[in-house]
């Protein structure tokens, strides 16, 4: 009897519990996949989604897609999806969104409201790709473009293999960690449009949540290299006259150590272990010339390493969250005394280069 | 439920009372037994003069080998120069003759196949001669729990060879075999088999005490004592291991099980068993260790798979789109695209008809049955794709979530397997993931609370015994497997022999 009753009870649930998730079935929903937004005057924000559409495949096995965008143009802060709605033929869902665009112009404005409507959204991953966009971000999601047909698909694998590669690692959660985070600051990689492609300009510096200044992609294995240890990615160092040599990185180790950090100028030792071989060059190798090449390596990535690092502390700007290193050598590290002592920092950088071989030719 | 209770009391109650008017063991007269067996024309009953007396031969017809009496029998008495009954003994051949004055084992013998020779008909007092038909099939080749290597010898639907098969692979005077009479009307004979001295007799007794209360006209198979005698017999899961294979029924006596064996049954039981036990097959046993634990791993995982597929696809493509993989997801849509349904209905429709075709299949004689299920597999299949009524990804699922229900060796756990998904089915269609991980924690503690002749049955698990998980998931090489299983309590844990293992080979 007591077993019947706890069936019943059970069998009771399906009607009581079933009304507390709607159901969102996969093709009764539109899928936002990329989000762009763009100023639009004093309180204004373009707003517009790019969702895919898929063809029916009646059992042919091809999956012909293309992408539809809508925008809106919205007050600040008010979320747009019930404005998009009545736009679209099914309910927008957002928890597929690969990437987050956002305009330079709303960018030199401040991203945080931005950021913190994805951070409270709890169908949003946190490995979504952020991105600024130089011009608007509404047109790079419309436009239409020779790799994958989906945007949005194409945005996210540019970022993601580039990350694999020179380009720093980052997303949501990287922006969200440096931006609450002490003694950071975030970045993003700022693409631009180019014909029927799209290209990473380079790595979109961030003062707070106020775009300000940017790196170029060339030098984005440097700052890399800086950043955090990797696998891969490649780098070229000029050797004579106009010649290049290329490198390719199959493991790159950085430590940062710090000396007074309490002081007003506390000195920071970076160190990098570097492993690679060389991937393109005319040049003829001889083991004494390996060694001399092994040495100006050395020598030109501190160099630039060092001529980088200058050029944040002069933004003032902290992506390679250098205050946090020094937080953490520290008992009485003031957030607010760290702006001015940032400034005059002093950086020495250790590379030990270590080239594992000349490639196949030797 | 309580009025059904009521009724059912009712009902057995009367019983009792009409059982005694009913052809029961009540004692009765000899007249009485042969009016009986007069009524039906293949009881034979007639005098025969011999040299020195007259005796009255009586036999059921069919139940006996003519040959064998004519050779036997007949000729023996015509031989015979005896008197009486008792000087007639010695000049047949037969080393076990039955003289009683008991009507009752009269009328049993007879009922089995003996000849009743008597000197008067109207006294009870007459000798039993086992002229016993022998026929029935041949032992076979195992169907159901085929195997590549290994014995291909099956039970059969007597007794008597099956317990042959049993006694060539063992050898030793420890082998006990008990019999149990269980049937008010087919009155099967069922053989209770265990080795003394390893066997628990706790599990013994349970067994023995189950067999005697059971209760019932007919006892056709042993499927029906697994139920009768089941700890729990509401449950999906088969408590008591069934299988065809001698050797199966072997090991597990070695290991200290029991079995039974019931007359008219090509498959045996054995108990105590665990849930681990009804996905290892005797292929686990034949290959190198590694080799066996990776095939009973992709059995389990065919298991889950079959359990776990389309619940799963319901459930992620009506509440967890989130889920779905970003280049897995256009394939999905595409395929979904103009179909009518949610993908509950798609998946119920597609699950349904694969137990048709299941069904039918079974049903049908073989060689139709074949062609029924491919014909009906591709031409269903393919028309209600291009009919837009399934998406092919969930076709794909639908066949390999049958096809990997197919792996479990056991053909009761099969049916298990097949039934346990619906469950699913329902409980992703309204809750999604959650409803999968309620009706996954239903069943587990199900499990928990069940028990094989009083024994956990989820046992190297819960409770947990790690000597035990070296025939579970994987099957740990023979030098591994020293002690006997403890979930069965063996008096002698120990399997090889006690002396000192040597440690080289001798031309070491």
């Amino acid at each position: 009897m007591a077993k019947v009753k706890a069936a019943l009870a059970i069998l009771m649930l399906i009607p009581v519990l079933a009304a507390c998730e709607e159901p969102k079935v996969i093709d009764d929903i539109k899928l936002a996949e990329a989000i762009g937004y763009d100023y639009a005057g004093q309180d204004k924000v373009y707003g517009t989604v790019a969702t895919p559409v898929y063809a029916q495949t009646g059992g042919s096995g091809q999956v012909q897609s293309m992408i539809d965008s809508f925008s809106v143009i919205v007050s600040k802060g008010v979320q747009d999806r019930s404005l998009l709605d009545s736009e679209s033929e099914y309910p927008l869902e957002i928890g597929k969104l690969l990437v987050v665009l956002y305009g330079k112009d709303l960018a030199k404005r401040g991203l945080y409201k931005y950021a913190d409507l994805l951070n409270r959204n709890p169908d949003i991953g946190r490995a979504l790709n952020l991105a600024i966009v130089d011009g608007s971000a509404g047109d790079m999601l419309k436009g239409q473009y020779r790799s994958d047909p989906l945007v949005s698909i194409y945005l996210s694998n540019l970022i993601r293999n580039n990350i694999k590669r020179n380009f720093p690692s980052n997303d949501l959660h990287d922006f969200l960690y440096s931006y609450y985070g002490k003694g950071m600051d975030p970045f993003m990689p700022l693409l631009e449009r180019k014909g029927d492609h799209i290209k990473i300009k380079g790595i979109a510096l961030f003062k707070g949540d106020r775009y300000v200044d940017y790196i170029p992609f060339g030098k984005a294995m440097i700052f890399k290299m800086l950043f955090e240890s990797f696998r891969s990615g490649s780098f070229a160092i000029p050797w004579k006259k106009k010649e290049y040599i290329t490198f390719e990185n199959i493991g790159s180790k950085v430590k940062y150590h710090v000396k007074n950090a309490d002081s007003p100028a506390p000195l920071i030792r970076v160190d990098i272990h570097m492993q690679g071989y060389l991937r393109e060059t005319a040049v003829h190798f001889t083991p004494q010339k390996m060694r001399i090449l092994k040495k100006k390596m050395e020598q030109t990535l501190e160099k630039e390493g060092l001529k980088m690092i200058r050029q944040l502390q002069t933004l003032d700007v902290d992506p390679l969250r250098i205050g946090n290193y020094v937080h953490s050598y520290s008992r009485h590290w003031d957030p607010n005394d760290w702006r001015d002592r940032y400034k005059n920092c002093r950086f020495e950088i250790h590379i030990d280069f270590n080239l594992a071989h000349a490639g196949l030719v030797e | 439920m309580m009025w059904f209770t009521r009724k059912r009391k009712k009902r057995s109650m009367g019983d009792e009372t009409a059982g005694r008017q009913a052809p029961a063991d009540s004692e009765r007269s000899l007249a009485d037994l042969f009016n009986d067996l007069r009524q039906s024309k293949d009881f034979v009953s007639r005098d025969h003069a011999l040299k020195n007396m007259t005796v009255r031969i009586s036999y059921v017809k069919p139940l006996i080998d003519t040959e064998t009496m004519h050779r036997d029998v007949t000729r023996y008495l015509l031989k015979s120069e005896a008197a009486t009954l008792e000087d007639l003994i010695p000049d047949l051949p037969y080393t076990t003759v039955i003289h009683t004055k008991d009507v009752k084992e009269m009328k049993e013998k007879l009922l089995r196949g003996y000849v009743l020779i008597q000197e008067n008909q109207n006294e009870a007092n007459g000798i039993l001669l086992e002229t016993v038909a022998k026929s029935g099939r041949q032992v076979d080749a195992p169907e159901v729990e085929f195997s590549v290597i290994g014995p291909k010898e099956s039970f059969v639907e007597s007794l008597e060879p099956n317990l042959y098969l049993i006694r060539k692979r063992l050898p030793i005077s420890e082998l006990r075999i008990k019999e149990v009479v269980v049937g008010k009307l087919t009155k099967s004979r069922i053989a209770v088999i265990y080795i003394e001295g390893i066997a628990n007799k706790e599990n013994l007794n349970t067994l023995t005490q189950r067999l005697k209360d059971i209760q019932y006209d007919q006892v056709i198979d042993s499927s029906f004592i697994t139920q009768m005698v089941a700890d729990n017999n509401h449950s999906p899961f088969p408590q008591l291991l069934d299988t065809e294979r001698p050797d199966r029924v072997v090991s597990g006596l070695v290991e200290g099980k029991i079995a039974m064996l019931v007359d008219g049954s090509p498959l045996a039981l054995m108990g105590p068993t665990t849930i681990v036990e009804f996905f290892s097959a005797f292929d686990d046993y034949a290959l190198t260790w590694y080799l066996a634990s990776a095939f009973r791993m992709i059995r389990l995982a065919s298991v889950a798979f079959s359990v776990l597929a389309t619940p799963l696809y319901v459930a992620v493509l009506t509440y967890h789109y989130q889920l779905i993989p970003k280049s897995l997801i256009g394939t999905i849509i595409s395929s979904r695209m103009g179909i009518p349904f949610p993908p509950f209905v798609e998946a119920f429709f597609m699950e349904i008809t694969i137990e048709v075709l299941r069904e039918a299949g079974v049903r049908l004689p073989t060689k139709v049955g074949q062609t029924i299920g491919i014909v009906g597999g591709i031409v269903i299949g393919t028309a209600s794709v291009q009919a837009n009524l399934t998406s092919n990804i969930l076709l794909i699922l639908v066949g390999m979530g049958a096809l990997a229900s197919f792996t479990t060796p056991n053909y009761k756990m099969n049916n298990t397997v097949r039934l346990l998904r619906f469950p699913f089915l329902i409980a992703a269609a309204f809750w999604g993931l959650i409803g999968i991980g309620a009706c996954f924690g239903l069943i587990v503690a199900h499990l928990l609370t069940l028990k094989s002749l009083g024994r956990p049955y989820i046992e190297p698990f819960f409770p947990y015994r790690v000597r035990d998980l070296k025939d579970a998931f994987v099957r740990l090489p023979y030098n591994q497997q020293g002690i006997r299983p403890q979930q069965l309590r063996p008096l002698d844990t120990w399997r090889l022999s006690h002396k000192k293992k040597k440690g080289r080979d001798i031309d070491e």
